[in-house]
């Protein structure tokens, strides 16, 4: 079966009906949104409208939230992740995250990246971390800056280079998936198109879920964007669509900065 | 579509102060075109220099709107039909800056033409092109001000009429010159601006595809009648 002239076997993420409710308050109104495999998926929407809370639902962060209630049905590869057989540590490993404010650890820049290998017993032998390590600061655009200096910690790094600790970090353990919340918003022009430069590179092997505020950032970096508001979603298609025609006026109202 | 005003204010002033340059040079565009049709008609001399000397005014704010452009783009990044509005703005304006130069040209041929005085009448139907030229470029330059895509197609698909009147104005000019070959330099001088005429009426249909791509966000399907070129 088709759609949009994409096999339907090629999503990654397929999600149905997703709702979230906070307490009494629902964040999420049924979102159906299918994430194909290899591609930059941007989030774009005002503060509040849902788009943090739909990414956190795919590695199961919102479970973390005390009164955070998700249904619906998220299918990562085919496989229903709120199964009770879902090891959701596992799932963490396979599905990473980079934050808004870039997070290292207050250890060196070679136990950052090994923090998670060890954890998850993904390394037999110290060679095979270090490989680990190398390899991973390689794809993240580190590890020329910080190749002589992997003792140093990693907080003694500017914010650029520490967003790019974390994504080292979080690719280290082998994910299929990336979720990344605004990694751009607390970083200088700069850094952002270090950051944006990787990204593009990183679509090669995995998938990638973006947040942003940025529409330019929107545009240039992701395959398809997704516009939340008040808790919906109110038009997903390609970016290319998205930021020259759009189809909704509020998806238009909203990327030209109109009144609503 | 909706017209909702930016939150950033200065965002449309730009915007309203590029649109106001885009409705100068269309009417400065228009002027130029009609009064050198009309001393044409006249045979007024006089008011030839002046047409040609105004044409500096049109490439002037041609100009200015090119800086204005890449101002709003380096400073707002617009998109989405923000964007059209101002990638058609800038496109119409140099289409109106080429109107203008069509019309300097056929004053300096209608110049040399009355200056020679060899003939007694002017083809009537070199008028007649003329005032369905002006009609075009008024309509077009309407639609644009009202963002009027019914009315941007009808004018797309009347640029055949001109087509039409081009050619049998080419013929009977040829004819004149094989029968009168003592008037062949004015009368070359009025093929080509009976050419310029016809151009006109090219550039007043690429105004009402912009208008299309404006309000639609795609050009037009590309299936409009044309002329039979048949020049033999």
């Amino acid at each position: 079966m088709r759609e949009n002239g994409k096999m339907k076997n090629d999503y990654k993420v397929k999600t149905e009906n997703i709702t979230v409710d906070y307490g009494e308050k629902r964040a999420l109104h049924g979102i159906n949104l299918n994430i194909s495999s290899n591609e930059v998926t941007s989030l774009i929407g005002p503060s509040g409208c849902g788009k943090s809370t739909f990414i956190r639902c795919i590695n199961r962060m919102n479970d973390l939230i005390d009164g955070c209630k998700v249904n619906g049905k998220i299918l990562i590869d085919n496989e229903d992740i709120n199964n009770q057989n879902m090891d959701v540590v596992e799932l963490r490993a396979k599905v990473g995250m980079v934050f808004q404010k870039p997070n290292p650890f207050p250890k060196s820049i070679f136990d950052n990246v090994a923090y998670g290998p060890r954890i998850h017993g993904t390394v037999k032998n110290k060679e095979e971390l270090e490989n680990m390590v190398r390899k991973s600061l390689k794809r993240a655009g580190l590890w020329n800056e910080v190749h002589d200096r992997l003792d140093a910690s990693g907080l003694s790094l500017s914010g650029g280079q520490q967003q790019r600790l974390c994504i080292a970090r979080a690719i280290a353990v082998n994910p299929d998936i990336l979720l990344m919340d605004e990694p751009c918003s607390a970083l200088d022009p700069i850094a952002t198109a270090v950051i944006e430069e990787l990204i593009n590179e990183l679509k090669e092997r995995y998938t990638i879920m973006i947040v942003t505020h940025s529409m330019q950032q929107a545009a240039r970096l992701s395959q398809k964007t997704a516009y939340f508001h008040l808790g919906e979603m109110i038009e997903f298609g390609d970016t290319s669509s998205i930021f020259t025609n759009p189809k909704h006026e509020m998806t238009e109202a909203y990327i030209s900065g109109k009144i609503g | 579509m909706k017209t909702n005003n930016h939150i950033n204010t200065g965002f449309d002033e730009d915007l309203k102060s590029l649109n106001n340059n885009i409705a100068k040079l269309g009417g400065l565009a228009e002027t130029q075109l009609y009064e050198t049709m009309q001393s044409l008609a006249d045979k007024n001399v006089y008011k030839f220099n002046k047409i040609i000397n105004r044409d500096k005014k049109l490439d002037a704010l041609e100009d200015e709107i090119n800086k204005k452009v890449v101002e709003f783009l380096a400073i707002w990044s617009p998109i989405a039909s923000d964007l059209r509005n101002v990638l058609v703005a800038h496109k119409i304006s140099s289409i109106l800056e080429r109107i203008g130069d069509y019309s300097k040209n056929i004053s300096r041929r209608s110049l040399i033409i009355i200056e020679d005085n060899n003939f007694s009448t002017l083809p009537v139907n070199i008028i007649g092109l003329g005032e369905h030229v002006q009609k075009l470029l008024h309509n077009v330059l309407d639609a644009y001000m009202e963002r009027d895509v019914d009315l941007a197609m009808e004018i797309w698909s009347q640029d055949i009429d001109i087509d039409r009147l081009y050619l049998s104005l080419f013929k009977e000019l040829t004819t004149i010159m094989h029968d009168n070959p003592e008037e062949i330099k004015d009368l070359t001088h009025m093929v080509f601006i009976s050419k310029n005429l016809e151009r006109i009426g090219d550039h007043a249909t690429a105004i009402a595809k912009q208008i299309y791509f404006l309000v639609n966000g795609s050009m037009p399907p590309d299936h409009r009648p044309k002329a039979d070129f048949n020049i033999d």
